[in-house]
């Protein structure tokens, strides 16, 4: 790329350019010659738009500056994320980029666009809606990761019904999304602990219903992620009354033990994770401690041979606590 | 064993047992199907296995396309299932012909089936099957390797595991980058990874120092992958791996030597600088003389032809090294009857269902509401019954691939490359004793703190390992020096079994008997400096005080003992460290590779080092005796004799610069341990009186030398108690 011979424009100039050339992306027909003018048009003012901000190395404050302020006036960003899809794969993989350094620039204490993008859930809303097109979704993916490194972005987000979209994102795409959007999924909930423990808190029943689902889904890579994830939520000690409520419900301990004995090790090994949370439970609740004195002979069987090829001293030692309190009942 | 069906394809009949979703209707270029992305691929041959995984041909049914597709069992490790996706990204982000096209992935039972481009020339490993590639066709392929490089470079991503398996021909001579199973992308064009990771005889210094590394490190395995492709292996290939990782950052770079132009090798040479600053770049290395005047990648189809006829002509070797032709065979024909373990088994010993039924608390109820009936005890159980169908579906259409190979229950379903390096280990060809016999867990590669290095983490070296966050180097260290001494493996390349390292001998390990070949691939050789001083009964004093020849002897054999364990702990091993340390560099801000010693040599010395000190525990007296049968030795040999009486008084005046200074010199020389000197020589003078004149001036000019034969003649004396007053005769 040779876009440095010529002519340096401004940034005004740049994003004008873009946003001029996104619309015609789609006039005339399909593969007609103004559609690929169109899309090389794009495709270069990205590329220059990329090389003020990344600059080789060395960007010039003055025109990021510029940059960023024409972005914001424009709501670039948000066409942006919203026709990325049309774009060239080079030019996708610009967008991300351009985003990703604006949401990495910082004046002082403050986050410019970060700001910005608060004040517009749209964009952040249009971001996470890029899982719904496979050609762009991990494009759009890199982008949400990004946004999600900021609480205000992540509580919107959170705290928003399309948070709840996750689950059909994750169960519903091939492998590399459904990774990507589950990756996100976990950042949303393990990123900003106390804000994310209030939140839980505050709407428990909502989220662990969505979350049974995935607990429940018959796609393994789902079910691992999501036992295990569980298992960091719970054992978080922001989540301290999120964790004590969880274990007083015995359907979540039916749904453990049940999980104990998948055919998948892995699923085991997670699903022990959060049992044992059950059993060291100090104040166990009556229905909880029936179902474990009911089924005592069979978890100290169980646990006896209970992946004893592990060379884990921590998960011994806990499997030895349990089967302890297990006796003690 | 059944005759192998390959020619047939296996058509994967069974329904699909996962939800897969409709592809979205957008993605007109990916492979992807709609419904059961299996079933639209026949699965053909085993082409090997790459890290993490096994990669089979497969027809794409809908386009009559070849594909290869690498299956991954996500249940076999307990890797975080999002960094096995990190590949996938890598490869999606990609948009090269220098790199293997990725067309989608999706998952099947426990497997991650990932679709990618197929390449029919091989892997470069396959090649050298056929003998190591001229140097023409290195030049070519550097050349295209490095337009790859310079385009993940620029990207910011690093491969990572740059090695002749890993890069792939076309038919027509075109040079794809594979396998990017380890890759990174740096989120900046400034950060840098410490992750330790790679393949140990390829990686770069700095990726074992765990310094922090950038794009850089694939130029060093480029460099370390031509020496490959010349010579058929890399550097240091007889060497166990766990000392290759010590050995890399220690000593100096590996150099092309042979019948190479000057251009190759100082290409090589560029390659392999381990001050990074000083290493090219990818575009760099572009302007070399020996990539600049490379020919056309369509040369390259005589080395793919050259292969194709050595696979003609070794048929044998074809059926010895591609296991994977035979292992597929075998599965095809024992997944029709060999079901794998019913539901259930895999728990072991309990079967029975848990007992829930009886508790119908009000806070069930209440519950049951809650979550709209997803608590149901029937429920779950339904549930978990239909899973455990759908599982078992899977590993019977999983079966007829491959799976049927290890019908053992109780065993994580493992595939290459650990199985093989465990069971080389339960056979005895390493130090059992050693670590674990398992590689390291997830958490243990993620801890913060270090991980030992483990002896299944490494496998055999040409393996790639799993990432690992923070090594931790002392302990990793410790454990390296077990291994001492170790061969990886006997011969490489010319001994009958073709390449002793190809995808298809490591896939061999997939099948329940280990490999025919692997016994003879390596030896253990750690224990052989112990044994060998005790098979040696040259001097026989332990037996002799050990038959009661008198108190008399057994305190003389106390003192030999207490001498012998002085010469090795106060004269042998720091005249041994004093080599290996060279003295402060003057240029502390320079890598002072030129002052570093080759790692064969390093690691003889090391050997060395170790097995006086394992002397020194086994029998001091026996070191006694050596070390006096060695003075004797070169007493006795004229020319040698002669030489050191020259070099004995010159030796600071000897080119000392060289930090090749060989042993005698070092003998020869006051400047290790002067303290030491002294003291010694007063106390043998207080042992000896004055025996010590019969070799004349010579021997006395070096204070070791003399000493050590005041030692040995002090040995004659109490071998032949009753002839001590004739003993500076019968030197003489």
């Amino acid at each position: 790329m040779n876009f440095f011979k010529a002519k340096q424009r401004t940034p005004a100039e740049l994003v004008r350019g873009l946003r001029d050339a996104i619309p015609r992306l789609e006039a005339g027909q399909p593969g007609s010659e103004t559609r690929r003018k169109a899309n090389e048009e794009v495709t270069r003012n990205l590329g220059q738009i990329k090389a003020i901000l990344y600059g080789d190395g060395d960007p010039l404050p003055e025109l990021v500056a510029q940059l960023a302020q024409e972005t914001y006036n424009t709501d670039l960003l948000h066409s942006l994320v919203l026709n990325i899809h049309k774009f060239d794969f080079e030019a996708r993989k610009d967008v991300s980029q351009i985003f990703n350094n604006l949401l990495r620039r910082q004046i002082g204490s403050r986050w410019p666009t970060v700001e910005y993008l608060t004040a517009k859930h749209d964009i952040l809303f249009a971001t996470l809606g890029g899982y719904d097109n496979e050609d762009v979704a991990l494009n759009t993916g890199m982008i949400l990761k990004e946004m999600l490194r900021h609480e205000s972005l992540c509580k919107i987000l959170l705290y928003s019904d399309k948070f709840y979209s996750f689950p059909h994102y994750i169960e519903d795409t091939t492998f590399g999304i459904s990774c990507d959007a589950f990756a996100n999924f976990k950042e949303t909930l393990t990123r900003h602990k106390p804000m994310v423990a209030e939140y839980l808190e505050k709407n428990y029943d909502r989220f662990f219903m969505a979350y049974a689902q995935l607990l429940a889904s018959s796609n393994y890579v789902t079910k691992r992620q999501s036992l295990k994830l569980l298992g960091e939520i719970l054992l978080d000690r922001a989540n301290f009354n999120v964790m004590t409520r969880y274990i007083s419900y015995e359907a979540n301990l039916k749904m453990m033990m049940n999980l104990l004995r998948d055919k998948s090790k892995n699923i085991q090994f997670e699903a022990f994770h959060v049992f044992k949370v059950f059993v060291a439970n100090p104040n166990k609740p009556p229905q909880v401690v029936a179902i474990l004195r009911r089924n005592q002979a069979k978890l100290l069987a169980f646990l006896k041979d209970f992946h004893n090829d592990k060379e884990d001293e921590q998960f011994t030692d806990e499997k030895q606590f349990l089967i302890a309190q297990i006796q003690a009942l | 064993m059944p005759p192998s069906p390959t020619k047939s394809p296996t058509r994967l009949l069974h329904p699909p047992t996962s939800t897969l979703p409709p592809s979205s209707p957008s993605t007109s270029s990916s492979a992807l199907p709609s419904s059961d992305p299996a079933s639209q691929y026949t699965l053909l041959e085993k082409l090997g296995t790459g890290s993490f995984g096994t990669v089979y041909k497969a027809l794409h049914i809908p386009s009559q396309q070849f594909v290869a597709i690498k299956q991954i069992d996500l249940e076999d490790s307990d890797d975080d299932i999002g960094e096995i996706q990190m590949e996938i990204s890598l490869l999606a982000q990609c948009d090269s012909e220098y790199v293997t096209r990725y067309y989608g992935s999706f998952v099947r039972g426990y497997k991650l089936w990932i679709v990618m481009e197929y390449l029919a020339g091989g892997s470069c490993l396959d090649l050298l099957q056929a003998g190591p590639f001229s140097e023409a066709h290195i030049a070519i392929l550097c050349r295209e390797l490095l337009l790859g490089l310079d385009y993940l470079h620029t990207e910011g991503k690093i491969h990572r595991d740059i090695k002749a398996a890993n890069i792939l021909l076309s038919s027509t001579g075109s040079v794809k980058l594979a396998d990017f199973g380890v890759a990174a992308q740096l989120s900046t064009l400034s950060t840098l990874r410490h992750t330790f990771v790679g393949t140990p005889f390829w990686m770069a210094p700095e990726v074992i120092r765990q310094t922090g590394y950038d794009q850089k490190a694939d130029i060093w395995s480029l460099g370390i992958t031509a020496i490959e492709l010349a010579k058929g292996e890399p550097p240091l290939a007889e060497i166990h791996p766990m000392r290759v990782l010590f050995l890399i950052p220690k000593t100096s770079p590996p150099v092309l030597e042979g019948e190479f132009s000057e251009d190759f090798k100082d290409f090589v040479g560029c390659c392999l600088r381990k001050d990074v600053s000083e290493r090219g770049t990818a575009k760099e290395l572009l302007r070399h003389r020996f990539v600049r005047g490379a020919g056309k990648v369509g040369a390259l189809t005589e080395a793919i032809e050259r292969w194709r006829e050595f696979k003609e002509r070794n048929p044998r070797n074809e059926v010895d090294d591609d296991e994977s032709v035979k292992t597929i065979g075998r599965a095809q024909v024992g997944g029709l009857d060999l079901d794998l373990g019913g539901p259930g088994e895999a728990l072991g010993s309990v079967r029975s269902e848990w007992s829930f039924d009886t508790a119908a608390s009000n806070m069930v109820e209440t519950f049951r509401k809650v979550q709209g009936g997803e608590s149901d005890s029937e429920a779950v159980s339904t549930v978990d019954g239909g899973e455990e169908e759908d599982l078992d579906t899977n590993a019977a259409v999983d079966g007829s691939e491959v799976e049927v190979d290890s019908p053992r229950e109780d065993v994580p379903k493992s595939t290459i490359p650990k199985i093989l390096s465990e069971s080389t280990r339960r056979t005895g060809l390493f130090p059992s004793s050693l670590g674990s016999a398992k590689r390291s867990s997830y958490a243990a590669r993620q801890n913060s703190k270090g991980t030992v290095l483990r002896f299944a983490d490494l496998g055999n070296g040409m393996d790639t390992l799993r990432p690992i966050k923070q090594v931790d180097a002392a302990g990793s260290l410790r454990l390296s020096e077990e291994y001492l001494g170790s061969i990886r493996r006997r011969h490489a390349l010319g001994n009958d079994n073709g390449h002793p390292n190809s995808n298809g001998s490591s896939g061999s390990s997939n099948t329940p008997s280990p490999s025919p070949a692997s016994p003879t691939k390596s030896k253990a050789r750690s224990q052989s400096p112990t044994k060998s001083s005790h098979s040696n009964s040259r001097s026989p004093s332990k037996h002799r005080s050990g038959s009661g020849s008198g108190s008399m002897n057994a305190d003389m054999d106390a003192e030999r003992a207490r001498i012998g364990g002085m010469i090795i702990s106060s004269i042998i091993l720091p005249t041994i460290n004093a080599l290996h340390s060279p003295p402060p560099h003057p240029h502390p801000h320079r890598h002072p590779d030129s002052l570093e010693m080759p790692a064969q040599e390093l690691e003889a010395l090391s050997m060395l080092s170790r097995g006086f000190s394992d002397l020194r525990l086994a029998n001091p007296s026996r070191a006694y005796g050596l070390m006096t049968d060695i003075m004797n030795g070169m007493n006795e040999n004229e020319e040698v004799r002669r030489y050191i009486s020259q070099q004995g008084p010159a030796t600071t005046s000897v080119p000392a610069a060289s930090p090749r200074r060989d042993l005698f010199e070092g003998l020869g020389s006051k400047l290790p341990v002067p303290a030491i000197i002294t003291t010694s020589d007063s106390e043998a003078s207080h042992m000896n009186g004055s025996t010590d004149r019969a070799e004349g001036g010579e021997m006395k000019k070096s204070p070791i030398a003399e000493l050590l034969y005041m030692r040995w003649m002090e040995g004659l004396k109490m071998k032949w108690p009753g002839l001590s007053t004739s003993v500076p005769t019968s030197t003489s």
